[in-house]
């Protein structure tokens, strides 16, 4: 049987095949041995067989020799009936007796009696058929032939049985023996298959019990706690193999769901999180730019009233002025809450920087270098505008030398590069930490600021990008200028940002 | 996962261990009963349980029937003839060996011819009746042939002995040949049943040799019919120490061991030598211890196989030599030896 044909058996088959297996073995030897015995027995019988023909044999002997002298003794027809019927027993006795030249010496008496009772019943013929022609010297004379060679029968036969005798009661002593050894015999054969039986029997059971005990252990880990337990594969399809693959893939699904559960939960409460941060930095900012500003429509009215009174009066620089100014706080009130264009950041920095030079009768150098190819790259709104007036608030204004402040945009490997730089006062390393890491409150009441703060923007860019490098401070220290590095990952140049789509998946 | 697999593989170890263990139990539980069977069979065999009946079969039956006087003698002959008639698909019987009654030669005679045997063997006797039964016989068919004593007036085929003058005549030379000076008178041991002829013809020939060296030669005739009389006249013969001869000539095998475990128990060895007949065991371990002088012997089994080698041939071609002689051989002490 191969190893497959037996991996399909259920554990029933199994046992069944052990039980009949050792029953099998047992019983043949058993039958074997039987047999042994018996072959054992039929050699005495057929000598005991052969002994009670023999005495048969001189029965019948004896009634012919009785018969053949009651009738030449009488004449008897009664008696040469009596003659003619155990003549004819004892022919076919003969019949049966071996006539051959044997080694063996009871085959070799049984040839020389047979042939002796040959002549016998020759002679007694002779002597019957004398007797009723009446030649009564020819029946005498057969009749003393006769009966020698009866005598001579006789002995033979009881020599033979004698002999018979003798060997058979040697046969019965040694029979005696023999069955002894045979007990002992089969008793150690018996005992040591039983012994190799139950050690086939062990290793069997071994084989259901064991994938048993494996499940159950692996039960065991599965209750406390530990979901990476895989049974081995059994190579039976049994009962036990079936429930071990089940069991397999029971944990497998387990540890799937569970997964799958845990990821979901992990980034909806992500998402949730920077819902909640995102919203905290807008209503911050509403809430800086309401306080900031008073009914901007009024405002831009007014402006815009003020740049027809300009333009009447032909004051155009005045005009300018104005409708710059006006144009700043559109942008602020649209821009707040959106994102935008690096184009229209730029401009509202253009606007604050002639406002500025109005104000302060062109302090300010401005100058810009820029890629104008990547001018559609979207980024948070009101982000540019706050770092160039921290640039003109801390950096250049009141120096001694002539304030300069550069806006250049590049692209890079990784994405774009907004520079901002100034030649003001520089920055300690201590104040830009505290910058980067938000410690730094601004002065909600400094007139020249527009509401929002470096912080705001910082954490409004992370968000934005979703990364953390995304903006940089550098300064050559006291009085060496300060330089700003925003760097717009490539992904976040065209479309929508990472952040808000995040935000959406959410959402949805 | 290595553990994993390491159960793997110990679960498909286990699959087939339990193959293994099946098919060694198999072999060994089947081994083991041979083996059992085995040892028992031979146990039985030892013990002759298993009748080994070989129950070879013979084209031809010759009953040798020789009395049962001499023993070593006829067993001798017997074996000789059973190994010359097992080459030629015969197969001789002993008749009456195993027959409770001790019977006589004619009777055995008698019985062989009613048995309708293939032939006979026969140590005849010289008397009318045997003659009788021997032209009986040869009548009905069966071809006998006489050995050692023959029976010259009946119709047997062919007569298997020895030459008894120069026979006589060996003997004679070896009492020269043991003699010394003092020698002056030697025993022969005679029987007195008959068999006179061959008896009178070695006797002549001893005669012939030690008349010539100036030895008387005495007899003693044993009556054979009485049991144990070899022994008891031997035995007289050497208690009287007056007339002890100087060597004794024994004829036959009973005799020369009579005359040396007299000599022995009497504490006469030396005294007497003796020449003594035929080489069984005991005869001719006296020769090597240099009690009994030297044997002669006839070469028996040469004379079976003579008597089967002459029924055959009559069978087979209606023929045979009337008279065929058997060499005998001296065994001194140096032959005894080897």
């Amino acid at each position: 049987m191969s190893l497959k044909l037996k991996s399909d058996f259920t554990i029933r088959t199994k046992l069944v095949l052990i039980f009949t297996f050792a029953s099998v073995i047992v019983f043949g030897v058993n039958l074997y041995m039987y047999s042994n015995i018996n072959s054992d027995l039929k050699v005495i019988e057929n000598v005991y067989l052969s002994n009670r023909s023999l005495n048969e044999l001189g029965g019948v002997l004896g009634e012919v020799q009785d018969s053949m002298y009651e009738y030449l003794n009488t004449k008897s027809s009664a008696a040469l009936e009596e003659y003619y019927r155990s003549g004819q027993e004892f022919s076919s006795y003969l019949d049966d007796m071996n006539g051959a030249a044997s080694e063996d010496y009871a085959s070799l008496m049984e040839k020389n009696i047979r042939n002796m009772s040959l002549e016998y019943l020759e002679e007694a013929e002779t002597a019957v058929t004398a007797k009723r022609g009446r030649n009564i010297e020819k029946y005498k004379e057969s009749y003393e032939n006769a009966t020698d060679t009866y005598q001579y029968i006789s002995t033979y036969i009881y020599s033979l049985n004698n002999e018979q005798f003798r060997d058979n009661s040697n046969n019965y002593e040694i029979l005696l023996v023999s069955l002894k050894y045979l007990e002992i015999i089969t008793t150690v054969i018996l005992f040591v298959i039983t012994a190799l039986n139950i050690i086939l029997i062990m290793f069997f059971t071994n084989s259901i019990t064991t994938p048993l005990r494996r499940l159950a252990k692996a039960a065991d880990e599965v209750a406390g706690g530990n979901l990476d337990v895989l049974l081995a594969d059994t190579q039976y399809n049994d009962e036990v193999g079936v429930v071990s693959k089940a069991f397999n893939k029971m944990t497998v699904s387990i540890r799937d769901y569970i997964a799958k559960l845990k990821e979901s939960m992990e980034s909806e409460s992500r998402a949730k999180e920077k819902e909640l941060v995102m919203e905290t930095h807008l209503k911050d900012a509403q809430l800086k730019y309401l306080q900031a500003q008073i009914n901007p429509h009024f405002l831009f009215n007014t402006l815009n009233a003020g740049v027809q009174l300009a333009m009447m009066e032909e004051a155009e620089n005045t005009g300018i002025f104005i409708e710059k100014m006006a144009e700043f706080f559109r942008y602020n009130i649209k821009k707040i809450s959106e994102d935008a264009s690096l184009r229209e950041e730029i401009e509202l920095v253009e606007s604050y920087i002639y406002i500025m030079n109005v104000r302060f009768s062109g302090e300010i150098d401005f100058r810009k270098e820029i890629d104008e190819s990547l001018l559609e790259a979207r980024i948070p709104s009101m982000v540019l505008q706050p770092i160039v007036e921290n640039a003109v608030s801390y950096g250049i204004r009141g120096i001694e030398w002539a304030g300069l402040i550069t806006l250049s945009v590049s692209s890079t490997e990784s994405g774009v590069l907004i520079r901002i730089q100034d030649n003001g006062r520089g920055m300690t390393e201590e104040t830009i930490a505290k910058v980067m890491n938000g410690e730094l409150k601004k002065e909600d009441s400094d007139k020249n600021s527009n509401g929002i703060g470096l912080g705001n923007v910082i954490s409004r860019l992370k968000l934005y990008f979703g990364t953390e490098d995304v903006f940089e401070i550098r300064s050559g220290g006291t009085d060496h200028g300060t330089e700003v590095l925003i760097s717009i990952p490539a992904s976040g140049i065209s479309g929508l940002s990472e952040a808000d789509r995040r935000i959406e998946q959410v959402s949805k | 996962m290595i553990k994993e697999k390491m159960d793997r593989l110990k679960d498909m170890r286990g699959g087939n261990l339990i193959l293994i263990a099946i098919f060694s139990s198999i072999i060994v539980a089947v081994m083991i009963t041979g083996l059992g069977m085995a040892y028992y069979q031979t146990k039985i065999r030892d013990m002759g349980l298993v009748d080994e009946q070989t129950n070879k079969s013979y084209a031809q039956h010759y009953a040798l029937i020789a009395g049962d006087d001499d023993d070593y003698f006829w067993d001798s002959v017997y074996k000789g003839a059973l190994e010359k008639g097992k080459n030629q698909d015969v197969y001789v019987e002993r008749f009456g060996e195993n027959l409770p009654l001790d019977y006589s030669v004619r009777e055995l005679l008698k019985m062989a011819i009613a048995a309708r045997v293939d032939g006979i063997i026969l140590k005849a006797g010289d008397d009318s009746e045997t003659t009788a039964l021997i032209d009986k016989a040869t009548d009905a068919g069966i071809p006998v042939v006489t050995v050692l004593q023959d029976a010259p007036k009946s119709k047997r085929q062919s007569f298997i002995g020895v030459n008894h003058y120069s026979f006589g005549k060996k003997y004679g030379k070896q009492v020269l040949d043991a003699a010394d000076q003092s020698f002056s008178k030697v025993l022969v041991l005679l029987d007195e049943d008959g068999a006179g002829k061959n008896q009178n013809i070695i006797l002549s020939g001893i005669r012939e040799v030690l008349d010539g060296a100036k030895i008387a030669t005495e007899t003693l005739a044993i009556d054979r019919q009485s049991a144990f009389s070899s022994e008891e006249a031997i035995r007289e013969v050497i208690v009287d120490t007056e007339n002890m001869p100087d060597a004794i000539i024994c004829l036959n095998t009973v005799d020369t061991v009579c005359a040396y475990q007299a000599l022995v128990d009497l504490n006469k060895v030396g005294e007497v030598e003796i020449i003594g007949y035929y080489d069984s065991d005991i005869v001719l371990e006296a020769v090597n211890k240099g009690i009994i002088h030297s044997t002669i012997a006839i070469n028996t089994e040469q004379m079976g196989s003579y008597c089967v080698e002459a029924l055959v041939q009559y069978k087979k071609t209606g023929n045979v030599n009337k008279n065929i002689l058997v060499n005998s051989q001296l065994i001194t002490r140096e032959e005894g030896r080897r």
